[in-house]
């Protein structure tokens, strides 16, 4: 039964347990690798450093930038993304929502 | 003089509802931009925490008023107290079986064997403030495992908060042998709130 994310008792010893991890989890891993990198940061980083397949981070910058979150830009034809203001503010607000969900316990 | 240490509890009761209702709004905040279940838990069980708070204070003031009137307690006016103790009991079960079922969540998700709750609600089910001390115990005890895994200062003071909460109605339960008890009950709960009041404002000056 597929439940959406990895329980442990669906792994074998051979597999290296996954953790879930929520929408909000990867948006806030995203956004945290192209802050980590100062002005722009690549796909291939981002890739890397989200921890995330190609599909899945072509569908979730597409939301970012949908959202305003991020903005692309082009230097040699090759893709770089930036945060924008509000993608800064929304990173912020992120970490303040995460610090108080980890006090009572929530993880996400 | 008198009539202000008669009306000091329930001030403090309001500021606890006023408290109660913040951390419910961040709650929801946070729930908006997560989707996160826990925090909608928390949302509730905050939110009507609060209502339960302000409908007890808006009673009491009620009741005080119409004995003033009166001189004497009227049939009607017991009547109608009963029936508001009997509302803020279950609304306050209501919002600490939330709290509950949020840490149950997260113990359940950390692999805790944490399902001890239900031998709690089975064993007591007599008397309404007795369950809520049970269920808030049960509460302080899984923020104290949440401090033990995270050891940060918003844990310690969630933990702080639920602990004083415990507390306030250890001190409630015992007003039968004590009357004395409820003012004191009453402190314990306001710094119960204003330790979450604390960490909320920590969390929220995070640069």
């Amino acid at each position: 039964m597929s439940t959406g994310h990895v329980d442990a008792g669906e792994h074998n010893q051979m597999t290296p347990k996954k953790e879930y991890r929520s929408k909000a989890r990867i948006n806030i891993d995203i956004l945290r690798v192209i802050k980590r990198e100062g002005d722009k940061c690549g796909p291939t980083r981002i890739l890397y450093g989200a921890n995330l397949s190609h599909d899945r981070l072509i569908r979730y910058l597409a939301q970012l930038r949908e959202l305003q979150l991020i903005a692309e830009v082009k230097e040699n034809d090759k893709a770089f993304y930036v945060l924008t203001d509000k993608g800064k503010q929304f990173l912020n607000e992120l970490s303040r929502i995460e610090r108080f969900a980890d006090a009572f316990g929530i993880t996400f | 003089m008198a009539t202000l240490l008669a009306f000091s509890p329930l001030f403090m009761e309001l500021i606890s509802a006023i408290i109660s209702f913040i951390i419910g709004y961040y709650a929801l905040k946070g729930y908006r931009v997560s989707s996160e279940k826990g925090l909608l838990l928390l949302h509730f069980g905050f939110v009507i925490l609060g209502v339960s708070m302000i409908l007890r204070v808006i009673t009491t003031f009620y009741v005080i008023a119409l004995v003033r009137e009166f001189r004497s307690p009227q049939p009607a006016v017991a009547a109608a107290l009963t029936f508001a103790s009997l509302i803020y009991s279950v609304a306050q079960l209501i919002a600490y079986g939330l709290f509950t079922v949020n840490y149950t969540r997260q113990a359940k998700m950390l692999g805790q064997a944490a399902i001890i709750a239900p031998f709690f609600l089975l064993r007591y089910n007599t008397y309404l403030e007795l369950i809520a001390v049970v269920l808030l115990g049960y509460v302080a005890v899984q923020s104290m495992i949440n401090l033990a895994l995270k050891r940060n200062t918003e844990a310690f003071l969630v933990t702080s908060g639920f602990s004083f909460m415990f507390l306030s109605h250890l001190f409630f339960l015992f007003t039968i042998v004590e009357e004395a008890l409820y003012s004191t009950g009453q402190i314990t709960q306001l710094i119960g709130f204003l330790c979450l009041l604390v960490m909320l404002t920590r969390v929220s000056t995070i640069k």
